[in-house]
């Protein structure tokens, strides 16, 4: 009797064992039930599945799904089984502290947001949450957190491949040529040739080349040789090639302008302005008003930073500047009369 | 990698600190570093030759804060 009693909890082991190993498998990711037959023999040898082992894996899936609520799926299209839930074997929990630090990152990193690596964060919490039972699962929804990273939130999708083209004309000091839909060129992208010299990436999340025009067809407004900020996910993919013409020794120096601003006494009365341009030097007034100047050549990110101070802020220098806020602001005026 | 590799070419470095200043002044109020606009740019260059390989905003924040940490402690660039 003993021997058998033994021999049935032998059994009933390495049955849950097989089961869990079933279990772990599939939160590597989906799998065939070839590679979940292969990855279970491999770990437990002889004791794994039988020669004929489809029926047995078949029973398996019936026993999670029965006994311990797990919901397991086959993807027909692409031939392989996914875990959808681990019900009853749900078995982590973490401390509260822990649970708001997941619902922050969850937040920081929402599902379809922006850049490419960010995928790889998702999925990793997605396969903490799918861990947690569904109570925890419920209060991690409830619980995003309002404090987040912002990064790549609202930012646009860069192309793998176009940021690795970019990244090696900088590195190679090469000239690069794309199709690049500017936010004036409606439907129809143009074909932009560049000297290449960087990626910067702004608080938004939006990433950019920095080049210098060196011919655009058909002709726009730009001026020959502007240093341009281009938006990485504006280049099209698939358009994207670095020409073997290298760069020339020295960078063909953007106009700078002298730039001049005055911040009216609720944002300057703090003294704590912050310093968003190169060279900036900042002078506090009695009144509690600041003069701030500063040396820049992208004078539409200048009047984009700008434009946070609202009517708090008048710009004095440059003229080129200063028109292109008169503009801003007559549109203003239409939308607003 | 050091402040030595950033460029000295007078255009590329206005482009770099004017590119990159708006997210250095960002970390600096969300960190709480308070820097002003000479001790940015000072960030950004001690940082370049690593910032040259963020792929997102999130990689550029995390460069410009293990620079600044690294500087608060004196220690070596990145």
């Amino acid at each position: 009797m003993s021997t058998s009693s033994g021999g049935t909890k032998r059994s009933s082991w390495l049955t849950f064992r097989r089961r869990l190993l079933l279990v772990r498998t599939l939160l590597r990711g989906p799998a065939t039930g070839d590679e979940l037959v292969a990855t279970i023999n491999a770990e437990l040898g002889e004791q794994g599945y039988p020669v004929a082992a489809a029926a047995a894996l078949k029973h398996d899936f019936d026993a999670l799904k029965g006994e311990y609520g797990c919901a397991i799926r086959y993807d027909r299209p692409a031939r392989r089984y996914v875990l959808d839930d681990l019900g009853e074997l749900a078995l982590l929990d973490l401390p509260d502290p822990c649970m708001e630090a997941l619902a922050f990152l969850d937040a920081s990193f929402p599902a379809g947001s922006g850049l490419p690596e960010h995928a790889h964060i998702r999925a990793l919490l997605e396969r903490v949450q799918l861990l947690l039972p569904p109570a925890r699962q419920s209060q991690l929804r409830r619980q995003r957190s309002a404090l987040r990273l912002r990064v790549g939130a609202g930012a646009g999708q860069i192309d793998p491949q176009v940021l690795e083209l970019v990244k090696r004309a900088c590195d190679q000091r090469r000239e690069l040529i794309f199709d690049y839909l500017s936010t004036f060129d409606g439907e129809t992208p143009r074909r932009h040739r560049v000297a290449p010299y960087g990626i910067t990436f702004r608080p938004e999340g939006h990433g950019y080349l920095d080049a210098t025009l060196l011919e655009v067809v058909p002709r726009g407004g730009e001026a020959p040789y502007a240093a341009i900020d281009y938006r990485l996910d504006r280049i099209v993919p698939g358009t994207v090639e670095v020409l073997p013409t290298m760069l020339p020794p020295e960078r063909i120096p953007a106009p700078r302008y002298r730039l001049c601003y005055r911040l009216a006494p609720q944002v300057a009365r703090r003294r704590d302005i912050a310093s968003y341009f190169p060279e900036t030097q900042i002078s506090y007034h009695e009144d509690g008003s600041a003069t701030v100047t500063a040396t820049v050549t992208n004078l539409w990110q200048t009047r984009q930073i700008l434009l946070r101070y609202g009517d708090a802020c008048v710009v004095e220098e440059p003229p080129e500047l200063v028109a292109l806020f008169a503009r801003t602001a007559r549109g203003l005026m239409r939308l607003y009369p | 990698m050091s402040i030595a590799d950033t460029p000295a070419d007078p255009a590329r470095r206005q482009r770099l600190l004017e590119g990159w200043l708006p997210l250095a002044q960002e970390a600096s109020a969300r960190y709480g570093w308070s820097l002003d606009g000479p001790a940015l740019e000072t960030l950004i260059l001690r940082a370049a030759p690593v910032l040259i390989h963020a792929r997102s905003a999130f990689d550029a924040y995390a460069i410009l804060w293990a620079t600044y940490t690294h500087a608060a402690l004196d220690e070596p660039p990145l």
